[in-house]
């Protein structure tokens, strides 16, 4: 962990309202591991005052690359930069994917710009085993990353709200799909999303015996640890009321599905 | 000649008048790849209570105007899992301890007093009588004359360890207050905890906090915080350590020119982790530039 100041090196509009930024930190990047993220402060203004954490997109040799979408303050200002600007930025933090280099598929659900911190992963396992991306969104034009991670020789099925784009449905449409014609059982599963998406991932995860870590996403404030701003409520065996809040910046992003609470 | 940055807290003697707020440090080992915590004056700990608390459920921060909200809710594993897991690894922090302890009766308070005194790590006792965000003791007990002399007395009587009453801005006058604090044997006053707030999110329409309302902090607060601290300055006779929104160097003398005898640092450490050992220079460079030798000589 350190914190930097980053020049942006890439700038691009993957999408309508969605950023690419490739920052110059090798310092950070040389630690970094899929599932990680960056804590970065957008103004040295006191609006908006809080950093934001970036789930890390692509690590190399250079720097790394965030990828995010505009939701509000915030990301509008970030996207506002231009390539030679230079971002205050933290990290790497939290815990990534734990990537076993065994030789089943991999399965990837991503969620609209949930497929950020899957981009990095897939280039990661893809090294060592066949990955498989499922990616769902509203319509065609919030699925991003589909002609990269085809280049990547990653195969990607699409689903859309609207059919726009690949199957009429949601990404855990073809989730199911796919592990009900799947040659090997438990095969692993990694997704990033919005709640409901992942809710429902978790079942089919359970479902079907399949290991499941999900990274999640929370408002945060310090995200090292110190705050305890940022938690989700997580199954404690150990507890009277077997509940415990845990901090998503150090005890995630990236849990066990089975862990998790679900509302 | 260079400055001396020194002060006295009481008995206690800090390396520099720069230290880092509960709640908003964790224990120290947080921030420990980021900055040389060496160079702090004190870090204060996050609040310990008698028993583990979960806390809030969330969402319990929102950012607003240049400030946020907190509704945490004093998380933290309580008495006797701190002296076992967090204690040991205190003393290898080379600068001062100062340990926050908040309780739902006075005895509970003295309980944790005297439980924290006599360690190894920990050098001062910070009273918490000021959480907002808790529906038994903390500030219940801030907002009350009585009560915060009560609190106060108990744990005097539990340990002979410097204490530190930290008091609540959410309350009509505060002055008397911090004289009861003093009178019930506080070395020192820190003030201000955050201020009671409230957001909501028009789409939703509901509060952005589950807790509902919860404790305003940030440079939105510091004209607030310093009036306050003025105040109780001028009246009581102990030192003061002045908190609220401080965000730079320059904001720290602030307080310091109103008669705080030292500053917290909270949720500028969440903004920029090196926002206290950068604020400990610009004081320096501030004392050389007007040929100070002491931090007494900045009070106005």
């Amino acid at each position: 962990m350190i914190q930097l100041s980053a020049k942006i090196l890439e700038k691009e509009e993957v999408a309508c309202d969605h950023y690419r930024l490739a920052l110059d930190a090798p310092l950070i990047s040389k630690d970094a591991h899929p599932g990680q993220f960056v804590h970065v402060k957008i103004t040295s203004q006191y609006m908006p005052l809080l950093r934001r954490p970036f789930s890390i997109h692509r690590i190399n040799s250079s720097g790394i690359e965030i990828l995010f979408r505009v939701v509000g303050t915030g990301t509008r200002l970030l996207a506002e930069k231009r390539v030679g600007d230079e971002l205050d930025i933290i990290g790497p933090l939290g815990h990534g994917f734990m990537a076993k280099e065994d030789t089943f598929t991999a399965i990837l659900v991503a969620g609209g710009v949930g497929v950020a911190p899957l981009f990095a992963l897939a280039e990661r396992l893809r090294q060592f085993t066949e990955v498989k991306m499922l990616i769902g969104s509203k319509t065609k034009t919030g699925i991003i990353c589909l002609e990269k991670l085809e280049a990547l020789g990653i195969g990607v099925q699409v689903a859309t709200d609207d059919g726009s784009l690949g199957i009429k449905g949601i990404a855990t449409d073809l989730l199911e799909d796919f592990l009900v014609t799947a040659a090997s059982p438990q095969l692993p599963i990694y997704g990033c999303g919005p709640m409901p998406m992942l809710k429902v991932l978790s079942e089919i995860a359970q479902l079907y015996s399949s290991p499941c870590q999900i990274s999640l996403e929370a408002n945060m404030a310090c995200g090292v640890g110190a705050c305890l701003g940022c938690v989700v409520k997580m199954v404690d065996h150990h507890s009277p009321s077997h509940f415990e809040y845990k901090r998503v910046c150090v005890d995630g992003p990236v849990f066990d599905a089975k862990e998790i609470l679900w509302r | 000649m260079e400055p001396n940055l020194s002060v006295n807290i009481g008995k206690l003697r800090l390396k520099n008048p720069v230290l880092v707020a509960s709640g908003c440090f964790g224990y120290g080992q947080e921030y420990a790849e980021l900055i040389d915590l060496s160079m702090l004056g004190g870090i204060i700990l996050k609040g310990i209570t008698l028993k583990e608390r979960k806390g809030n459920p969330p969402p319990r921060i929102v950012e607003t105007s240049s400030g946020m909200l907190n509704a945490i809710g004093l998380q933290n594993m309580g008495l006797s899992r701190f002296l076992k897991e967090k204690l040991p690894l205190l003393s290898d922090i080379p600068t001062t301890i100062i340990a926050n302890i908040c309780g739902e009766t006075p005895e509970e308070y003295a309980t944790i007093a005297r439980e924290l005194s006599n360690k190894e790590g920990i050098d001062a006792l910070e009273i918490n009588v000021s959480c907002p965000n808790v529906s038994h003791g903390g500030m219940l007990f801030g907002q009350d004359m009585m009560l915060t002399f009560e609190v106060v007395n108990q744990v005097r009587k539990a340990t002979t360890l410097p204490l530190i009453v930290k008091l609540s801005p959410n309350v009509t006058d505060i002055v008397p207050i911090a004289q009861a604090a003093v009178d019930g044997g506080a070395d020192a006053i820190s003030l201000i905890n955050t201020l009671l707030g409230m957001a909501l999110d028009i789409e939703s329409r509901k509060p952005c906090l589950s807790n509902i309302t919860g404790g305003l902090s940030g440079p939105a607060i510091k004209p607030v915080a310093l009036r306050m601290v003025r105040d109780v300055c001028k009246f009581v006779t102990v030192p003061v350590i002045g908190q609220g929104g401080i965000m730079t160097w320059e904001d720290s003398l602030e307080f310091l020119l109103v008669g705080a005898t030292a500053v917290c640092i909270g949720t500028a450490n969440f903004v920029n982790p090196k926002a206290g050992v950068e604020i400990i220079e610009g004081i320096r460079d501030y004392m050389k530039q007007r040929k100070m030798v002491k931090m007494g000589e900045i009070r106005m």
